[in-house]
C-alpha cells in the first residue's frame, strides 16, 4: 500500500491480490536443475498471464528483469536457487509461458540493487519494453544499463535452448515515442 | 432505569467492536484514527505515562472523572459503559452456574458492600444478575449463610441451597503481617535483582538486540513496564518477550529474534505504541539510520565460503542504501580440483543496522550463516565493535 500500487489497481478497476501460501502447488518442471517446485496455481489457472518487472540491478544475476520476475511465485526454500541462479530461472521459463512481458524501464535501478538502492542509484529514462519473448525482452533491457544480452547468463541459456531469441538483430523492435 | 443502563451498555459495546474491526492494518506507517483512539485513553498507558516522564495527557482526566465517579456511585464504570460487561451480560443470561438465596436471609445488605460486578445481590429477586461475575465474593460473607451457588436449572431466590460451612470467614484474609511484608519485598526486590553479574554494564548480551529507538539499557529498564504493546504491533513479528537474558529484571521486555521476524526498515510502529518512551518515537528517515546490532558472517556454514557455492542472498535482501553486505570475488576450488571464481559476502560493519533480514533469508535455516549479534548498536556508548563510535 506505501508503494501505491493498491490504489491504481482499485482506479483501473482490478482486484488487489495478496500472496496465499496455500496456494503453492507443486508443479513438475523437469528441468536441468529444477524437477519440481511449489508454484502459485493461479499463474497456470488464468486465462492469460502478464509479466510487469522493474529493470534493477542485481548482485548476483547483474541484472532482475523479466525472468527473474517469476521468483515471485516461487514457494518453498526458493532462496536456494541462487545456488544455480541462471539454469533455475530457465527452467523456470519452461513452464511458465506469460503472454505478455512489459519491462517497466521508467526509472530503473543501476546500484545496489535490487532491495537497496539510494535516489541516487536510480536513472529516469521513461522507457517501457513490452514484447511476448521475455528472452528478447531481457536482452534488450540489458542493453539499457550498457549491456548486452548474453552478459546475463539466464537469456544466453535459453537463447540456447530455443526458449528465445537473444540476438536483437533478428528481432523486429519497434520504437514508439508518447 | 434499566433499559437506559442497557442502551449505554449496548453503546458502548457497538463502538468498541467498530473500533476492534478498524484496527486492521492498512498497510501506512503512521498509526491514524481511529485506531490511535485505543493509545490515547487507555488507563494504562496514561498511569505509566505519569510515572515515568511525569507528563500528564489530557484524557487521564477523563479517566479521574471516571474514578471519582466510581467513589461515589459504586461500580457504575462496570454496568453502564464497560464493552466487557456489556459482552459478559449477553451471555450470563444463559449461565448454568446460578445464585440462589435461602430463607435465611436477613436483608443485611453486606452483600452488596463486597459485590465485585456491582449487581445489587441484597435485591434478591430485582438483582441484576446479569453483572454476577461469580467471585462468589456474596457468598464467602454472608453471615446466615444464606447464599449458594449450584448447577440449578431455574433461579429461585427461595430455594433451600447452602450447607452449613463453619464459622464465617471473613471477605479478605489479608492480614497486616502479609501487607507490610509484601511491600517489604517488593522495595528490596528490584536492588537485590540488580546485584546479579548479567546486570553489570559492562557485560553486553550478544542476543539482548533492542527494538531500533530504545533507549540505553539502563534507562530502558527504568521505563520499561512490559506491556508488550511493541511485541503485538511488530508486523513481522520479530520482537518476542525477553526470559532470563540478562538478569530477571528483563523478563517480558521486549527482543528481537530475526529467524522468527526481522525488523522491517520501512516500519516505525513501535516506538509509536510504546507508552513509556522506553522505545523513542522516530521518524521513518531517523530510524533507518538507527543500529541494532551488527550482522556477522559464519564462514564454517555459509555456501560460498564452505561449500564453493554461490548465494549471496543476504547481499540480495539487504535494505541499506549502500548495501551493508558487499561481495568479493575469489577464486575457490570445488572437491575435483576445479577452479572457479566465486562471489563471497562480507559485513560492512560502518554500514550495517542489524535489523537481521540477512538472518532471516539466510538458505543455511537451522542455523544461519550470517546472524545478529548487539554489538554496535546505537543506544550503547560501550557495546561498540569499531573505534570511533563509541
Amino acid at each position: 500500500m506505501q508503494s501505491g500500487i493498491a490504489d491504481s489497481v482499485k482506479t483501473a478497476g482490478g482486484e488487489l491480490l495478496y500472496v496465499d501460501e496455500r496456494k503453492f502447488k507443486d508443479t513438475k518442471i523437469n528441468g536441468q536443475v529444477l524437477k519440481e517446485w511449489p508454484l502459485y496455481t493461479e499463474i497456470f489457472e488464468a486465462d492469460k498471464i502478464i509479466n510487469i518487472p522493474i529493470a534493477k540491478h542485481h548482485g548476483l544475476s547483474n541484472l532482475t528483469m523479466a525472468m527473474k520476475n517469476w521468483m515471485g511465485v516461487m514457494g518453498g526454500l526458493r532462496k536456494q536457487i541462487h545456488q544455480k541462479l541462471d539454469e533455475s530461472l530457465v527452467d523456470l521459463s519452461l513452464v511458465i509461458k506469460p503472454t505478455l512481458t512489459i519491462l517497466d524501464a521508467v526509472r530503473i535501478l543501476v546500484n545496489n540493487g535490487p532491495s537497496g538502492g539510494d535516489v541516487k542509484d536510480v536513472r529516469t529514462l521513461n522507457t517501457v519494453i513490452a514484447g511476448v519473448d521475455q528472452v528478447a525482452v531481457d536482452s534488450f533491457g540489458a542493453t539499457l544499463f550498457g549491456m548486452k544480452g548474453s552478459d546475463l547468463g539466464c537469456v544466453k541459456i535459453a537463447d540456447k535452448y530455443g526458449l528465445g531469441t537473444m540476438d536483437l538483430s533478428k528481432l523486429n523492435i519497434k520504437k514508439i515515442k508518447i | 432505569m434499566q433499559n437506559l443502563r442497557r442502551i449505554t451498555q449496548g453503546i458502548f459495546l457497538l463502538i468498541f467492536l467498530f473500533l476492534f474491526i478498524q484496527t486492521e492494518s492498512k498497510g501506512a506507517d503512521e498509526l491514524g484514527y481511529p485506531v490511535k483512539i485505543f493509545l490515547d485513553f487507555n488507563p494504562l498507558i496514561l498511569i505509566t505515562t505519569l510515572f515515568s516522564s511525569h507528563a500528564v495527557q489530557k484524557a487521564f482526566y477523563f479517566s479521574v472523572i471516571i474514578i471519582l465517579i466510581t467513589l461515589l456511585f459504586g461500580r457504575v464504570f462496570c454496568g453502564w459503559a464497560c464493552p466487557l460487561g456489556a459482552l459478559l451480560g449477553l451471555l450470563s443470561k444463559y449461565s448454568i452456574l446460578s445464585r440462589s438465596v435461602s430463607e435465611g436471609c436477613t436483608s443485611c445488605g453486606i452483600c452488596d458492600t463486597v459485590c465485585q460486578g456491582g449487581a445489587n445481590p441484597d435485591l434478591k429477586e430485582n438483582w441484576r444478575d446479569t453483572e454476577c461475575l461469580y467471585c462468589f465474593n456474596c457468598d464467602d460473607i454472608c453471615p446466615q449463610n444464606a447464599v449458594s451457588f449450584g448447577f440449578h436449572s431455574s433461579v429461585s431466590p427461595l430455594t433451600n441451597g447452602g450447607i452449613k460451612e463453619g464459622p464465617q470467614k471473613t471477605a479478605m484474609g489479608l492480614g497486616r503481617r502479609q501487607v507490610i511484608i509484601s511491600m517489604l519485598s517488593g522495595v528490596t526486590a528490584v536492588p537485590l535483582i540488580r546485584t546479579s553479574p548479567f546486570s553489570k554494564p559492562e557485560i553486553h548480551n550478544p542476543e539482548l538486540i533492542r527494538p531500533p529507538g530504545s533507549l540505553e539499557e539502563k534507562d530502558f529498564l527504568k521505563r520499561c513496564v512490559k506491556c508488550g504493546e511493541c511485541m503485538k504491533v511488530c508486523i513481522t513479528n520479530g520482537l518476542q518477550p525477553a526470559l532470563f537474558d540478562s538478569g530477571l529484571e528483563v523478563i517480558w521486555s521486549p527482543l528481537l529474534i530475526p529467524k522468527i521476524g526481522y525488523c522491517e526498515y520501512r516500519c516505525t510502529l513501535c516506538g509509536q505504541v510504546c507508552p513509556t518512551g522506553a522505545i523513542k518515537r522516530l521518524s521513518l528517515e531517523e530510524k533507518k539510520k538507527v543500529k541494532i546490532g551488527l550482522a556477522v558472517i559464519d564462514k564454517n556454514k555459509c555456501l560460498p565460503y564452505a561449500h564453493a557455492t554461490p548465494c549471496i542472498v543476504c547481499e540480495e535482501v539487504c535494505p541499506t542504501s549502500k548495501k551493508a553486505i558487499w561481495f568479493e570475488n575469489n577464486k575457490v576450488k570445488n572437491r575435483k580440483g576445479k577452479e572457479f571464481t566465486i562471489k563471497q559476502p562480507r559485513v560492512d560493519a560502518e554500514l550495517c543496522i542489524g535489523c537481521g533480514i540477512c538472518e532471516a533469508k539466510c538458505p543455511v535455516g537451522d542455523s544461519p550463516a550470517i546472524y545478529v549479534t548487539s554489538i554496535g548498536e546505537s543506544r550503547s556508548k560501550e557495546n561498540q565493535l569499531l573505534l570511533g563510535y563509541s
